[in-house]
């Protein structure tokens, strides 16, 4: 089969170097990040194919990779490579390229590129919910009138809730159409059976609500209870219990937004479990990684990108708005006060959402697990297809 | 000489503890009759050495023999006038009591022979008369280019004249019409015109009072020896100095620099296909003419096909380098070549994209921070791979380039608008001429004997030493020597005339003349600077060494060299072939003409000398035989009795034995040893002196030879097992086993293999049995 000519592209290279701090030029390939990366294997030998590629500037082979999304920045790579040249960090930079090139709108490559464009995106989209919020409910409070009648919880959900949900979920699913259409439909080669994707779901619930691949960061040969005592899953289990939390708390926002507009302060076991602890999670996460962020100890704290502060701190006041709302319904804060504390909550949450999950580092928790399961599609296909070719030849 | 013979046996070092000294006193006052013997607890202290001094002034004695330690210590302290007194080292320590049981009668007969032996031989030998002359001091250096410059000026500041040969009508050499350095040192950004830097250089080498320049010359003929050089120079028509002119010099400095290895053997890489497909030294060409020879700095590079400013260009690296086919060599300066032509595209280019593909980037030392920064610009790509095919497609104008085996882990297929091929070094060696005298394409020459022209290249590399005893590659055009053995300096590899670099850097195959820069070897105009300056330390020590009558290495200072005793010559011609430094000359009828300044006292034609008329003062066929028939041979046949002669190199092999003692590992005491200067100097007579007493085996250990040779004398160690096969026709003759001579190579650093060797070769003789001829 005649290969495709090599085209590399600069503009790339400059993209990837500005959405990161990889020196991925300095490679030469002497493939040390691969042998010490936990996760990478023989058919998938990351980092040390990404350096060169990336190098080279070869965009359509970057765009069909999934293995940017396999890696979890255990920093061995970085640590170990003998020209500096942060593999781990160019992983993270091809993570940003990724979201970029599955996002049609362009939207992702202007925000990872242009830091005032972040920030100007997200005033935008605060102050649409202001303007939104007056049309709704005036910019003051009915004199007199309780809080469910100043901001019923209908009217939220009908007028914000549904509507960002709605939003989120079809450009989500589009983008990642999208990755499905360049990682696994443009493999050229294997067909996948339609059953596999059926038979491989499994991985991408289990890896959605586990991070299970994360654990494995770490392949050293100690009991998993010594891991834990000493203290080497802290990052991914906090990793975690942000995620869960996280989910949690937007599940019960759009489902149950009644729960967190109840004034009695400790009605139902649900809404303690549901809003009280998912909110401690939340708040106990994004402390976490800002700290890690700041004393850049670990190697996948070493480097933050605008977007990863901005995504940080997003979630931290969102936290933080969420909980001062709560507190100033359940002690019965002046239904005025607690009018202008809503409106704060949600010109800073839906700025979170809008920008933040498709367009931005939120994104990853729906790109890792597909990719998880993309990969795991290609390979079934690709061993059953094997197993086939193997027992033709025996036919013949 | 008279023989004052004085034996002085030291017992220090518990030398007298383990051997009964009385009895060793009394063996070596029978066997010799000395005028002196005595032992000493402490011979190389203050006292020892005083009465050794007073015995000379006052008993005359002329003819010391101290059995002490190796020869190879001490040194400073046994050292008395060579020029009137013999000393004869007996290594009773390290070869004696150190390898063997204490208190033993094997151990004490071992000792007694090696008495012996170092008394006969300090009887029959006779004190260095060293030929002391008024030499010539000059230094001629062949080349005016980088290296030829600094030998030149270098020279010149030490103080000696120089005559300085260039066959162009300008100095500077090779690089000086190119176009821009690449810059040494960080941050690597003043590539400076090549020009500049040389310009500095040549005109300290012009204004020098001590430099005689020939512009426009070539070497017609060189001949005499060091320090008498006889040097025709042969200026082109309409000079200012035309005709041939004599002139003489003391050594020769060969720095005829190197050219481009033929570009038209690059078929296989695209040459021709288009122009723009060049070489990196076609790339340097253009870059000179763009830039009006160094008027402007500012200009694009535009394709040589179209005029259009190039937006990509491929290198391609090792471009008939490090293959098989072509130079099997690695040129160690087109990787920063490349690098250096990448970065200056990419200055006047600034929106093309630079590929280079490389089979290893090998930027020496420092030069390795210069790649690190090209590799860290965006337009330079950079990729490992074999390169499978180069095509032109004509209706794009595009050059194709298909690389496999590559990081990427699959076949690349790249198309670029220009392609570099930086292909390698080819010493300026000379010119190979062809069985009829025709002259063979000198890139030919580095991987072909003169076996023909028509022979396909790559494959007959590996056989370019031609055997032992075969005449040079017959080379000229560039020193046009007179020497018997050929034109040119013999080559070490690929037409390279190094010697061999592992041990002796600058050293050379023919006294006086040393190569140096990138004829040597492949090297950059910086590593040539250095090596310039070696080689006229080489030139100036060989100079004054010749003048005092003393050899230069390997046998620095020694002052023999070797007598032939012409009359009783049969004109078999064997000295003359092979002598490794082509000391030799011969007349008409084949009679040996020898050049004594040319000679490094090796030996190596003392050894070939089937009627035995080669003889040093100090080692000649009779001294070394008078040896072997001093070592006792006891005639009852048991496992004690067996005798080994040890025949070891005095460079690698004694050595190795000393460091055993040292170690203090026990060995055979069946063995004798006797060191030689190199087995080459090995005479065939003493085998049969040797088997014809009844000694039962000998060993022979000496350097390794073949390719990668460590023979000190280049040849020797080859030799003795060239001429041991003939030998070995003689022993059958004889009824005797063959398998009682056998050759060991052996480094320095293999001694703890010594117990083994000698172990197993004892066990061989002894199970062919004692020699028969032993008390005949």
């Amino acid at each position: 089969m005649e290969k495709a000519k090599i085209k590399t592209d600069n503009d790339l290279i400059g993209y990837i170097k500005e959405v990161g701090e990889s020196n991925f030029k300095k490679c030469f390939q002497c493939g040390t990040c691969s042998a010490v990366c936990p996760l990478s294997t023989e058919d998938r030998p990351f980092p040390r194919k990404e350096m060169i590629w990336t190098g080279w500037g070869l965009k359509e082979k970057l765009a069909s990779d999934l293995d940017p999304w396999l890696c979890y920045y255990c920093g061995e790579c970085s640590k170990n490579c003998p020209r500096k040249a942060e593999p781990g960090e160019l992983m993270m930079s091809l993570r940003r390229f990724l979201i970029s090139a599955y996002d049609w709108t362009g939207i992702s490559k202007i925000l990872y590129k242009f830091k005032y464009a972040e920030y100007i995106a997200i005033l935008i989209v605060a102050l649409g919910v202001l303007i939104e919020w007056a049309a709704v409910f005036g910019l003051y409070p009915a004199a007199g009138a309780s809080l469910g009648q100043a901001v019923s919880p209908d009217k939220i959900d009908y007028f914000f809730d549904w509507p960002i949900t709605v939003f989120l979920g079809v450009m989500l699913t589009s983008f990642i159409y999208n990755m499905f259409r360049k990682t696994v439909l443009s493999g050229g080669g294997v067909k996948i059976p339609l059953k596999v994707y059926f038979t491989e779901a499994w991985s991408l619930v289990f890896n959605f609500f586990t991070q299970y691949r994360y654990s494995k960061c770490d392949d050293s040969e100690e009991t998993a209870s010594k891991k834990l005592a000493s203290g080497k899953y802290n990052f991914w289990l906090t990793h975690l219990l942000l995620m869960i939390s996280y989910v949690v708390l937007f599940a019960g926002i759009v489902f149950f937004l009644g729960w967190f507009q109840a004034e009695n302060s400790l009605p139902y076991l649900h809404i303690i479990l549901f809003d009280y602890f998912a909110s401690i999670g939340l708040m106990f996460g994004t402390v976490y990684f800002m700290i890690k962020r700041l004393t850049k100890k670990i190697e996948r704290s070493k480097f933050s990108h605008h977007t990863d502060w901005m995504f940080v701190i997003l979630l931290f006041l969102t936290g933080l708005s969420g909980i001062i709302l709560r507190a100033s319904i359940v002690y019965h804060f002046a239904v005025s006060t607690i009018f202008y504390i809503y409106l704060i909550h949600l010109m800073i949450l839906f700025p979170m959402l809008v920008i933040e999950v498709p367009f931005s580092k939120w994104s990853h928790l729906a790109y890792r697990p597909v990719a998880i399961y993309f990969a795991n599609l290609k390979e079934k296909a690709k061993s059953l297809n094997l197993g086939n070719s193997e027992n033709a030849e025996i036919r013949n | 000489m008279d023989n004052n013979l004085g034996i002085y046996i030291c017992s220090g070092c518990d030398i007298g503890e383990s051997l009964n000294i009385e009895r060793l006193v009394n063996a070596a006052k029978d066997s010799n009759k000395p005028l002196v013997c005595m032992s000493h607890e402490f011979l190389c202290g203050q006292e020892g050495i005083n009465l050794i001094n007073n015995d000379i002034s006052e008993k005359k004695i002329n003819k010391l023999v101290i059995a002490a330690c190796s020869m190879r210590a001490k040194q400073d302290v046994f050292n008395f006038d060579p020029l009137s007194i013999h000393t004869e080292r007996v290594n009773i320590r390290e070869h004696v009591i150190w390898i063997s049981p204490a208190n033993d009668d094997n151990t004490q007969l071992l000792a007694e022979d090696y008495v012996n032996m170092g008394a006969s031989r300090a009887k029959k030998a006779a004190c260095p008369e060293p030929l002391i002359q008024d030499l010539n001091k000059t230094v001629l250096v062949v080349g005016g280019g980088v290296t030829g410059l600094n030998a030149a000026l270098n020279s010149a500041k030490a103080g000696y004249d120089v005559i300085l040969v260039e066959k162009k009508s300008y100095l500077g050499g090779f690089p000086y019409s190119k176009y821009k350095k690449w810059e040494t040192k960080p941050p690597f950004d003043k590539n400076v015109w090549i020009k500049e830097g040389l310009d500095a250089l040549i005109n300290s080498v012009e204004n020098s009072k001590k430099i005689k320049i020939y512009e426009n010359s070539k070497i017609k003929s060189v001949s005499g020896a060091p320090g008498k050089f006889n040097i025709e120079i042969e200026a082109a028509e309409g000079g200012d100095n035309s005709g041939v002119i004599t002139e003489t010099a003391g050594s020769i400095i060969e720095a005829t620099g190197w050219k481009p290895y033929d570009a038209k053997k690059l078929g296989y890489l695209g040459y021709g296909l288009t122009p723009d497909i060049l070489t990196n030294v076609e790339l340097e060409e253009f870059y000179s003419e763009l830039s009006e020879n160094g008027k402007t700095e500012s200009f694009t590079v535009k394709r040589k096909s179209n005029g259009e400013p190039v937006k990509s260009i491929a290198f391609i690296q090792c471009a008939g380098s490090r293959d098989a086919n072509h130079l099997p060599y690695c040129s160690t300066v087109c990787c920063m070549s490349s690098l250096k032509e990448a970065a200056l595209i990419r200055k006047n280019n600034p929106n093309a994209n630079v590929y280079i593909i490389y089979k290893d980037i090998r930027t020496l030392g420092e030069y390795e921070n210069f790649y690190r920064k090209m590799q860290d610009d965006e337009g330079i790509f950079m990729v490992k791979g074999v390169v499978s095919g180069v095509s032109y497609d004509d209706k794009g104008n595009a050059v194709n380039i298909k690389v496999k085996d590559t990081l990427f882990a699959e076949d690349i297929d790249l198309d670029v608008e220009m392609l570099v091929l930086a292909s390698g070094m080819v010493p300026n060696s000379g010119e190979v001429e062809g069985p009829a005298g025709i002259k063979l394409d000198a890139n030919d020459a580095t991987c072909q004997p003169a076996s023909g022209a028509g022979a396909p290249t790559g494959a007959s590399c590996a056989a370019a030493n031609p055997p032992v005893g075969a005449p040079q590659i017959n080379k000229s055009g560039i020193l046009n020597l007179t020497y018997r053995q050929g034109k040119e300096m013999p080559e070490l590899a690929y037409g390279f005339p190094d010697s061999n670099f592992i041990c002796f850097p600058y050293e050379s195959r023919r006294t006086g003349i040393y190569p140096a820069g990138a004829v040597r070897m492949p090297l950059d105009t910086v590593f040539s600077v250095d090596d310039a300056k070696g080689a006229v330390l080489k030139a100036i020590q060989c100079m004054e060494q010749t003048a005092k009558g003393r050899a230069v290495h390997p046998r620095s200072n020694d002052m023999t060299y070797p007598f032939f005793d012409l009359p009783r010559c049969t004109q078999c011609k064997r000295c003359t072939e092979e002598c490794p430094f082509g000391a030799i000359d011969e007349d008409e009828k084949g009679t040996p003409k020898y050049n004594p300044e040319r000679c490094r006292r090796c030996g190596v034609c003392m050894g070939a000398c089937p009627v035995r008329i080669i003889s040093f003062k100090n080692y000649s066929p009779d001294i070394i035989g008078s040896m072997i028939k001093s070592i006792y041979i006891p005639e009852e046949p048991t496992d004690e009795n067996y005798r080994i002669l040890v025949f070891a190199c005095e460079n690698d092999a004694y050595p190795a034995l000393d460091i055993l003692g040292l170690n203090k590992i026990n060995l055979s005491s069946n063995i004798r040893v006797i060191p030689v200067r190199c087995l080459g100097s090995i005479n065939n007579v003493w085998y049969a002196d040797a088997l014809s007493k009844g000694i039962d085996g000998i060993l022979l250990l000496g350097c390794k030879f073949g390719d990668d040779y460590q023979c000190h004398f280049i040849k020797g160690s080859e030799l003795a097992s060239y001429r041991m096969n003939n030998l070995k026709e003689t022993l059958t003759r004889l009824v005797l086993e063959e398998e009682r001579v056998r050759q060991i190579q052996l480094e320095f650093t293999d001694y703890m293999k010594l117990p083994e060797i000698v172990e197993d070769f004892v066990n061989k003789v002894k199970s062919l049995g004692l020699n028969p001829y032993k008390g005949f």
